[in-house]
């Protein structure tokens, strides 16, 4: 049990560090219209600054990561006789059907933009994007820790796995359009170039315990996608990962459209909406497929033919039924290219100006995978301490978690400008550290316990981290121009 | 002012998010405590459908049971309970013949010969007067002792009969007294002529002397001739009075090996007594007794009896050589107490039949090859049709349930049986230690698991419609205890036919029994268990 609890919190949480994921940017950020990357939450969004270059490689850097199921603060304390309890029912429970991690990285690697006679708004980016996303069945956790005799007539959704990992590099080309004193319409071309891809496309293993006889039904639908990963991890002697073939590969194009709009409803009321990241990307280098022979195929067990094992014998009886199982179960690996969509996102946002200086914003973010919208909320605050300071705090409602206290700034030094934020400011500061003896065996066989270490932030259901340099220049608004916030 | 508080806001700011990281709570893993794993596992262990040959199989071979074109289902255990040959039966001993005679005194010059002629009376038992006899084995030895001083030439010759198709003639070259010659007798046909002595072969010599002038001082020939090792392949003839042993040879009826208890009445059992003859011999048959014989305990035995048993049985004997002849007679309950025999649940019969050939002497050619035989087979025809009241099946498996049983809470079986037969069945199960101390049962209470179904109007009593029937029993506290001791199991079951073994019944081939067998567990693991 001990094992188990640590194999999922090391499944959890040490992927989660290893990997980086979520394709989407803070949400603290969008309020935010002196940092030119705010331009990316709504295409419609006019930077202030007439002019903006990304210092390059330093202009925007995005780390996000998360995890909606359980949270090792619920799941592990200690007791009065100092000993550690685990509480797999508060686990459980704090779960849903389908628990997603998330990790990205947005890395800019150079970007621009400029204004034309303050109707016209135009951008450029080129951004390393990578993120993956994992989900885990609670109904897998559920069979483990009750047993299917607790969970007689369920179709457990056991196999449920489902990651889908991508790099790729992003050429963006935007523009936005003031149409009138109300309405700004705004746009993004997106260019792609896969690197790497991952996509379970359908991990579907399904187990029924009927009650009244205790037969067990299990079906089995998968089918996987690969791009580059067969190269990646081929380990024959002859083979080296070549990484400048890798991050140059052009062959997996792909294409993307941002789109926006907002609405000037009075001096202070301004109402957003986009569609981000519209498109897919074509994989065709290396790919591979691993799929069901027999997609969808079931098998009951229904206990043993007491005839049939007689005539048969043992070991044909085993035989036989390992055979049948295969014929079910097996997969076959294909080498087909196939397409991903990317991760489509609509943001629905209101501003208000309270004060020429303060400004509250709400963001609803309706982000769409696994064929599910999955939402998020946030409330913000902004005061603007001359041209110099523009500070933000924000609340956000987000992976099932309603502790999300974020906070965020830009510094503007002349043309300099320095900006950071992340949506969760509490996650980094509060870690837990989980310590155990395992035994290992050194050169001479000679066995020996070594304490094992994992430390986790208490609670890291949504995390973020948004770091970045421009060059801006015209940040002063015309005093013929309202624009569309200032 | 406003300076300060916005560095200060910075600052802040940059030290929460990234300098204030610290480590609140350290867990060591190896203390967990008092956190269980309760699992509940389900699964189903059997799920048979069992027709009359899948449950006949733990007790006897499947072939033996037969359909007839209603689908009604016999049981029929055969046996030989006797067998022999002729060869086995009939044995020819060594023979010897010498004859010695005079020789004429004189001077020979050039060849000179003498003939003689003598009676070979082969001696053999029972009375047995052979016309003729093939043989396929055996040799003769013939030598000649005398003091004759010329070299000789001896034809020995057989009238009638023949070696190897020729006439038979065996040629001894003497050389002086002793020379002898031994001739392999494989394929011999030997002619007996019974007109004065039974079994006698005219066997005449020819003596030619070579004479070469000088004086002959000879005063004696001795000839000495021996058939040895004779194996026939053939007899003609009158083959004599001999008897046959066909006794202690039994049937068993394994259906009974594992029952103990009750009664089953076959309503029209049968048993056949068939004899295959292939020996060109009347024979005259007594069936001394027929027994059923029960060895479970309370052992018993009944005497088979009745008008049935022919007493004496003259059996049939075939009229040309390669063919047989066969005789039979059965008992059923109208000839003799066979059903009551098979009431008390025998587990084999014994049968003790005796003969005799030729009971009227010589009146009958008779012939025999080596290889015919006369065969008794014993067939005992259980129709499923009659009743069965408390009839205890019993049968013993050695099972571990592990060592170690403290994480189950409980053990839940259900047992599901579907019924066509027209049979009630109470099974139980007990546990018991490897000194067949019973430490525990399954049912507790005991239930019924086999609700019979319901036979249709005589005569075929048909079953329409199975009788379903749930039973489920859990095990928990110290019972589990007694499951870890258990070393072996015994299952048994009593077995009633429809309405407490009152109706007659029928079984038919088509008739199932859907068994399942289904498990819950309830497990409990401490953490501290689970390193």
């Amino acid at each position: 049990m001990k094992k188990t609890i640590l194999i999922i919190l090391v499944f959890v949480y040490g992927l989660t560090g290893s990997f980086i994921l979520k394709a989407q940017n803070d949400m603290t950020i969008q309020g935010m219209r002196i940092i030119p990357q705010s331009f990316y939450s709504n295409p419609a969004f006019i930077p202030q600054c007439r002019w903006h270059i990304g210092i390059p490689a330093l202009s925007s850097l995005y780390i996000g990561t998360g995890h909606n199921g359980f949270n090792p603060k619920n799941v592990i304390s200690t007791n009065i006789q100092d000993s550690v309890e685990l509480d797999v029912e508060s686990m459980l429970n704090s779960m849903k059907n389908h628990n997603y991690l998330f990790l990205e990285t947005n890395e800019e690697l150079l970007s621009f933009g400029f204004k034309i006679k303050d109707k016209h708004y135009i951008n450029f980016s080129a951004t390393e994007r990578a993120f993956a996303r994992i989900s885990y069945p609670k109904d897998l956790m559920e069979f483990i820790f009750y047993g299917n005799g607790a969970l007689l007539d369920e179709t457990l959704d056991v196999g449920n796995f489902r990651i889908s990992a991508n790099h790729y590099r992003e050429f963006a080309f935007g523009y936005s359009y003031v149409y009138d004193d109300t309405w700004t319409f705004g746009a993004r071309a997106k260019i792609l170039f896969g690197m790497m891809n991952v996509n379970t496309k359908k991990t579907d293993i399904t187990l029924n315990t009927e009650s009244e006889f205790f037969d067990i039904t299990a079906t089995s639908d998968i089918l996987v996608n690969t791009c580059e990963i067969h190269n990646m991890s081929d380990t024959s002697e002859d083979y080296e990962f070549d990484f400048g073939k890798y991050i140059s590969n052009m062959k997996n194009m792909g294409l993307g459209f941002d789109l926006g709009a907002t609405y000037k409803f009075n001096d202070e009321l301004t109402f957003g909406l986009s569609v981000l990241d519209l498109g897919y990307i074509s994989w065709k280098s290396d790919p591979m497929n691993i799929k069901s022979v027999n997609a969808g195929g079931s098998f009951t067990y229904a206990g043993v033919d007491i005839s049939e094992f007689m005539s048969q014998g043992d070991s044909a009886f085993l035989q036989n039924l390992e055979d049948t199982l295969t014929g079910i179960f097996n997969v076959d690996t294909t080498y087909d290219k196939y397409k991903t969509s990317l991760n489509t996102r609509i943001h629905a946002s209101a501003f208000y100006k309270v004060t020429a200086k303060d400004q509250i914003s709400a963001l609803v973010r309706m982000h769409f995978y696994d064929r599910k919208v999955h939402p998020s909320f946030n409330l913000a605050y902004m005061h603007k301490f001359g041209d110099i300071w523009h500070v933000t705090g924000s609340y956000s409602i987000t992976n099932r978690n309603y502790t999300n206290f974020g906070i965020g700034f830009s510094l503007k030094l002349g043309p300099a400008q320095l900006y950071v934020m992340t949506d969760n400011v509490f996650a980094p500061i509060i870690w837990n550290r989980y310590t155990w003896q395992q035994e290992k065996e050194d050169d001479f066989g000679v066995t020996y316990w070594e304490t094992q270490k994992l430390t986790l932030p208490r609670n890291w259901k949504y995390m973020n981290f948004h770091f970045g340099m421009n060059l801006v220049f015209g940040c002063k608004p015309p005093k013929d121009l309202v624009p569309i916030l200032e | 002012m406003k300076a300060k508080l916005l560095l200060f806001a910075g600052v802040f700011g940059l030290v929460s998010v990234f300098m204030a990281s610290c480590v609140k709570e350290e867990f060591d893993m190896d203390t967990i405590t008092a956190t269980n794993w309760d699992p509940n596992a389900a699964a189903p262990l059997i799920n048979s459908s069992l027709t009359l040959w899948d449950i006949m199989n733990d007790y006897d071979s499947t072939d033996l049971l037969v359909v007839d074109s209603n689908q009604f289902v016999y049981l029929i255990y055969e046996d030989t309970v006797y067998s022999q040959s002729a060869e086995e039966l009939i044995s020819i001993g060594n023979q010897s013949l010498n004859y010695s005679d005079n020789m004429v005194l004189g001077t020979y010059s050039g060849d000179y010969v003498f003939d003689y002629d003598y009676n070979f009376d082969l001696s053999l038992g029972g009375g047995m007067e052979l016309d003729s006899m093939i043989l396929k084995g055996g040799d003769l030895a013939m030598a000649m002792n005398s003091d004759l001083s010329y070299p000789a030439t001896i034809v020995m010759t057989i009238p009638g009969s023949t070696l190897n198709g020729n006439p038979f003639s065996v040629t001894l070259n003497y050389s002086g007294s002793g020379s002898s010659i031994s001739q392999n007798l494989t394929g011999a046909k030997l002619i007996f002529d019974n007109s004065v002595v039974s079994n006698r072969l005219a066997v005449h010599f020819k003596v030619t002397i070579h004479g070469n002038g000088g004086a002959n001082n000879a005063t004696y020939a001795n000839f000495n001739m021996n058939l040895n090792n004779l194996l026939f392949r053939y007899l003609y003839g009158y083959l004599g009075q001999f008897d046959l042993s066909m006794n202690n040879d039994t049937i068993g009826i394994k259906v009974y090996n594992n029952s103990f208890e009750g009664t089953v009445n076959w309503y029209d059992p049968r048993l056949y007594i068939n004899v295959y003859n292939g020996w060109g011999v009347p024979i005259r048959s007594t069936v001394d007794y027929l027994e059923a014989i029960r060895t479970n305990a309370p052992a018993n035995s009944v005497i088979i009896n009745g008008a049935g048993i022919p007493n004496p049985w003259d059996i049939n004997y075939p009229t040309s050589m390669g063919s047989y002849a066969t005789s039979s007679f059965y008992l059923d309950k109208n000839n003799s107490n066979i059903d009551a025999a098979l009431n008390i649940t025998p587990q084999r019969i014994l049968a003790l039949v005796s003969g005799s050939t030729n009971p009227n002497g010589n009146v009958v050619k008779n012939f025999v090859e080596d290889v015919s035989r006369m065969a008794v087979e014993a067939k005992l025809e259980l129709p499923f049709y009659g009743t069965a009241d408390g009839f205890v099946l019993q049968d013993t498996f050695d099972i571990s349930f592990g060592e170690d049983l403290s994480h189950v809470e409980w053990i839940m079986f259900k047992l599901y049986t579907n019924n066509m037969f027209p049979i009630d069945g109470t099974v139980q199960v007990y546990f018991c230690d490897s000194l067949n101390n019973r430490l525990d049962s399954l049912l507790n209470p005991i239930d019924q698991v086999l609700l019979s179904a319901i036979p249709g109007p005589a005569p075929d009593y048909i079953v329409t419609s199975p009788v379903a029937k749930t039973v489920s029993q859990k095990i928990e506290g110290p019972r589990i205890e007694n499951l870890e001791n258990t070393k072996k199991i015994v299952v048994s079951a009593w077995l009633d036919t429809y309405n407490g073994g009152s109706q007659l019944v029928k079984i038919y081939s088509y008739y199932k029994l859907d068994v399942r067998l289904s498990a819950q567990a309830q497990l409990s693991f401490n953490s501290s268990e689970l390193d």
